[in-house]
């Protein structure tokens, strides 16, 4: 298995800091995010220059959060022996009405394979 | 489901929605921002102003587009770009894009010039409006 980079915020944390930089933030979330989730995905599924975009452009963000849910987020359940489930739809309609929602989700998946190590 | 067709339909639902509000609901460029941070906090996010500017664009006027926001008409190039490059890459089973999709440098030149231009646009926003008309832009007055 590929090694995952470190990336570990607290959700709460992504809200707060996409708020008080008004959105700076998420640019540098989506950023490492992307290359988190290609790790894991051990595959490059999400593109990093796309990733920029997401949370700029709502038809990049819903691309964006449906790669995640499909692709992505599967392949953590996987390595953490959890059932898989799939959050696109959710992640899919929270990326379209509270972004940052989606983002603490997607995060909080994230910080599951940390605490695991 | 194909990651192709899917960033192509992603690519014109880009291009498509200015196009369909610009059609069918003009006014949309001089109303309330629906971007769910501006309606929290008043504040543009880094996105604001991208479908305007795209709308702006249609119309043909490139200096409201710019106003706008400076990623509209690189945005619109990049999605005609994509959406020719990714059909025919479908068509002749060529990867043409991969290279630049996840170039990490320019994803992360990408970032830091959009995180500049948003800095230097909230001084801009700070510096000309009060904290009346920034409470006006969000859900709280």
């Amino acid at each position: 298995m590929n090694p995952i980079p470190t990336f570990k915020v607290e959700p709460i944390v992504v809200l707060i800091l996409g708020f008080i930089t008004c959105g700076l933030y998420r640019i540098y979330w989506n950023i490492k995010m992307a290359e988190v989730l290609n790790a894991v995905a051990e595959r490059e599924v999400i593109s990093q220059p796309v990733a920029v975009f997401a949370g700029c452009c709502y038809p990049v963000n819903m691309y964006f959060d449906y790669l995640t849910g499909k692709e992505c987020l599967p392949k953590i359940q996987a390595r953490l022996g959890e059932p898989q489930t799939d959050q696109t739809i959710l992640l899919m309609v929270l990326g379209f009405f509270f972004p940052m929602i989606a983002a603490m989700i997607v995060q909080g998946e994230v910080n599951k394979l940390y605490d695991r190590q | 489901m194909n990651g192709r067709l899917l960033a192509i339909g992603a690519a014109g639902a880009t291009l498509l929605v200015p196009a369909l509000l610009l059609a069918f609901a003009p006014q949309v460029e001089f109303s309330q921002s629906v971007c769910p941070h501006k309606l929290l906090t008043g504040f543009p996010c880094p996105g604001c102003g991208i479908t305007r500017s795209i709308m702006s664009l249609y119309r043909g006027d490139l200096a409201g587009s710019l106003g706008y926001h400076v990623f509209g008409l690189p945005l619109v190039i990049a999605c005609v770009v994509g959406i020719v490059a990714l059909a025919v890459e479908m068509r002749t089973k060529r990867d043409l894009l991969r290279g630049i999709l996840f170039d990490r440098r320019l994803g992360i030149g990408a970032g830091g010039f959009l995180a500049g231009y948003h800095g230097i646009r909230l001084i801009h926003f700070v510096a000309t409006h009060s904290v009346a008309s920034i409470l006006r832009e969000s859900v709280w007055q």
